[in-house]
């Protein structure tokens, strides 16, 4: 991987996206590498650079993610043709990929190398889990495939576990839907100096739609099979803005709904019960496959079928600790047959559950063998009480957030104050706008105990424009006492910690129509320790 | 938590009452000669519901196909299916790549159409995936005729913009319902995608040169979703006519009545709403003498 070596040109995003089904490219590799695992063996084999036809396939960009104190996971796929079946590979044979990671932009301290093999199992996907790395130390990566060189990436390790980091810096994200609006917010996070980027979930939606920006959706019609799943994250992907946020942190990532079908539930169709659970499973194996296959994930998440393990923890050292949670797979049907509903013997029935046993019990056992100063919940839907009924003496929740399980969402505000854990702070994405809440320990009654907070961020573009004030939520004020603050227009969330405070910059741009917004701070809030509850700025 | 039921009954759901499952089960050769670093090609069951399809000519007249595919092996995989139609048939997937389980099959649905002019006769479907083979016989049928025929139904109909979970084949599909896509259900009327702004046009394609005298458009039923006022054009020899304009329309169908004129295709160019912000047309129906 030398700078003589010929490069093949990079196309354009508009060649890119002119690329259609039924073409092909046949490529002819010969002498592919052996070597078939994952993970640091895959070093060993480190064949000479094949020279094919293969034309540029990095059109899906590069990323890195999972960071840990030694490790990060490594990611690109290959796709000349990024809407073409198998991304314009010819499906049948896999292709070597040499990657090196170095410590320095130029590439003349590489500390890790290897070869592996792009197959076409997993829609030539490479995902490489380089280990033995020193912890909290920038690193910078990239790929070459037959005479094509990625663009490179910048990544990070976790410090190392017994660290006690000074500060820690990131951001979380949710919500893309790339037919309504521009990825602005993305370009303007690629500018922030951050440690991790949380992707909270809704990275794809699965419609047909085709709006009129100029974005609509490829394939045209709501997904199902693997193939379709893969075209629409290749669709996604071939976003500039979305591939410079990658290249520039690691992204711990984890699902919502769209990644699937809108508002699933554990087996439970968004067409229940006119889609059957055997036939939703399999769309669902679809959908997991073609997850683990675009995202900076490990084999350990790898899905088995309708089955992906993706609730995880990562340490920032003592400073934090971060539950990355699955409120989607594990959770009862919504209650109430879903929508915003008046709460019932249903929606309150103590076994329901949002996290399912095993992932609750997991998140408490997590929280109580914390010794993080900051103990975060990354997760999807709001977890605060939000009653969205004006009238003073009737209530309406969103069956599909944690109004819907509140017996659930008792048992760990009730676990965060019988066991005193320090400092809880929930993230959340999903409802495409801001909100600062103080998770109290009766909602019901302003005046009990604040718990934690919660920070809701908006989408990076899902419902397009939107707006600082809504009279519709303005006249709910009165009755969210604590939720002092929201707003509608879309952005990201950056945080900074350090074991005194947290503080909490909600970014906004004011259209996503077009392109080109400029970003600006809508609020500031600090959360100090030991302290619970929101300081304004 | 819920237990999740994978008999086979369940997967077919309520399509199990429609498919008549042609079933070939086949199982890999040994000894295939696979590419060095490919796994080991499953073996499949490929099953087609229904076993059999007619076709009406018209690229608006799809005609579905369930294709199944169930793995025989212990363990599920994600084989990749090809769907060869020779011409004129047309299928809206020619490949696809799926899960399969091993306690039932996975069902992709696939549409088959043909050009409107398409003449009557027998042509096969062949499904193949590694060395599995399923053939689905595949019948055109014969286009209606006669005076009482509605000439734009199931043509070729394309719009200016498309809004969601509508499509233009809705206003040729015989149903005057706005019916928005459902789960295994196509939308039956078209809304146009750029809200607030018109005109909007919407053209259906004659399968051949026809006598036309009398065009009916339907839209919403209740006014305040209706439209309110559009031109019919048609497509002659000497280019795109107008041939009737309708003002002041506030709901259901209205009948366009004109001198006959050899045509082979009818534009409606939208251009004024009660109101809404979309234009919605629930069908589109061409009359001749």
């Amino acid at each position: 991987m030398t700078p003589d070596d010929p490069v093949v040109p990079r196309p354009t995003q508009g060649e890119l996206l002119a690329a259609r089904w039924g073409r092909r490219r046949f490529l002819t590799v010969t002498g592919a590498a052996a070597a078939l695992a994952f993970g640091g063996s895959l070093a060993t084999a480190d064949t000479s650079p094949q020279r094919s036809r293969l034309a540029y396939p990095f059109t899906l960009g590069i990323a890195s993610g999972d960071p840990l104190p030694d490790g990060v996971v490594l990611w690109t796929r290959l796709a000349p043709e990024p809407l073409a079946t198998f991304g314009g590979m010819d499906g049948r044979i896999s292709v070597p990929v040499r990657w090196e990671l170095a410590e320095d932009e130029s590439f003349h301290r590489v500390v890790r190398r290897g070869n592996v093999l792009a197959r076409p199992e997993f829609a030539y996907s490479v995902h490489v889990d380089v280990r033995g790395l020193r912890p909290s130390t920038h690193y910078f990566y990239r790929f070459r495939a037959g005479d094509s060189i990625s663009p490179q990436g910048r990544t990070k390790t976790a410090p190392a576990r017994t660290a006690a980091p000074a500060s820690m810096a990131f951001a979380f994200v949710s919500c893309q839907h790339r037919v309504v609006g521009h990825y602005t917010a993305y370009q303007h996070l690629t500018a922030e100096d951050l440690d991790v980027v949380f992707h909270l979930g809704d990275y794809i939606y699965e419609g047909a739609d085709q709006g009129n920006l100029g974005r609509g959706h490829f394939p045209e019609r709501t997904l199902l099979t693997l193939d379709d799943y893969r075209a629409r994250y290749a669709q996604y992907k071939t976003d500039a803005d979305l591939q410079a946020a990658h290249a520039a942190f690691p992204w711990i990532v984890t699902m919502d709904d769209h990644e699937v079908l809108s508002n699933w539930a554990s087996d439970y169709s968004f067409y229940h019960p006119q889609e059957a659970t055997d036939a939703f499973l399999v769309r669902r194996a679809n959908a997991f496959r073609a997850y683990w296959e675009h995202m900076p994930l490990r084999l350990g998440n790898l899905p088995t079928g309708p089955d992906l393990p993706l609730y995880r923890r990562f340490d920032y050292g003592g400073l934090a600790r971060f539950n990355v949670l699955d409120t989607r797979q594990y959770r009862s049907d919504q209650a109430n047959g879903d929508g915003i509903k008046p709460p019932s013997d249903e929606s309150r029935d103590p076994n329901r559950t949002l996290l399912g046993g095993a992932q609750e019990q997991w998140l408490l056992d997590g929280l109580a063998g914390s010794g993080a100063t900051w103990n975060v919940l990354a997760q999807q839907v709001f977890f605060s009480q939000l009653d969205l009924n004006v009238a003073d003496d009737k209530e309406a929740y969103e069956m599909d957030a944690w109004d819907g399980y509140e017996a659930g969402r008792d048992r760990i505000v009730d676990f965060l104050q019988d066991r005193d854990i320090a400092n809880p702070v929930v993230l959340t994405g999903d409802v495409h706008a801001n909100n600062a809440c103080e998770i109290k320990a009766d909602f019901d009654d302003p005046d009990s105990a604040t718990v934690g907070t919660e920070f809701v961020g908006t989408s990076i573009s899902s419902s397009g424009d939107g707006r600082d004030t809504d009279p519709g939520r303005d006249a709910l004020a009165s009755q969210l006492p604590h939720i002092p603050y929201y707003n509608v227009q879309r952005g990201y969330v950056r945080c900074e910690l350090t074991p005194q405070s947290w503080r909490t910059d909600f970014k906004v741009v004011p259209y996503v129509s077009r392109p080109g917004a400029p970003l600006r701070t809508d609020a500031t809030f600090y959360v100090e320790s030991g302290r619970p509850g929101l300081q304004p700025a | 938590m819920h237990s999740r039921h994978r008999t086979s009954t369940a997967a077919l759901g309520a399509a199990a009452t429609v498919i008549a499952l042609g079933v070939v089960a086949i199982a890999a050769a040994p000894g295939d000669s696979a590419p060095a670093d490919a796994a080991v090609p499953p073996s499949l069951e490929l099953s087609a519901g229904p076993d059999r399809l007619d076709v009406a000519p018209g690229l608006c007249s799809p005609s579905t196909v369930q294709l199944g595919v169930r793995s025989l092996d212990a363990e599920p995989s994600y084989p990749t299916v090809d769907v060869v139609a020779p011409p004129p048939l047309r299928v809206s997937r020619d490949t696809f790549t799926t899960y399969v389980p091993t306690e039932y099959a996975a069902m992709t649905p696939i549409d088959v159409v043909v050009p409107g002019d398409t003449a009557p006769g027998a042509y096969d479907l062949t499904v193949k995936s590694g060395a599995g083979r399923l053939t689905v016989p595949v019948t055109v049928t014969e286009r209606a005729s006669g005076p009482d025929t509605n000439l734009a139904l199931g043509q070729e109909t394309t719009a200016s913009t498309v809004g969601n979970l509508t499509t233009p084949c809705g206003v040729v599909d015989g149903d005057y319902s706005y019916t928005l896509e459902g789960y295994n259900r196509p939308p039956t009327a078209w809304a146009d995608g750029s809200p607030g702004v018109f005109p909007d046009q919407l053209e259906t394609y004659l399968a051949r040169p026809a006598v036309v005298n009398r065009v009916d458009v339907h839209t919403h039923p209740e006014a305040r979703f209706a439209l309110r006022d559009w031109d019919v054009e048609v497509r002659t020899d000497a280019g795109w006519t107008t041939v009737a304009s309708v003002r002041g329309h506030t709901s259901g169908g209205a009948t366009s009545t004109f001198p006959s004129v050899r045509a082979d295709a009818v534009r409606i160019t939208t251009i004024a709403t009660n109101g809404y912000a979309y234009a919605i047309v629930t069908e589109v129906e061409v009359y001749g003498p």
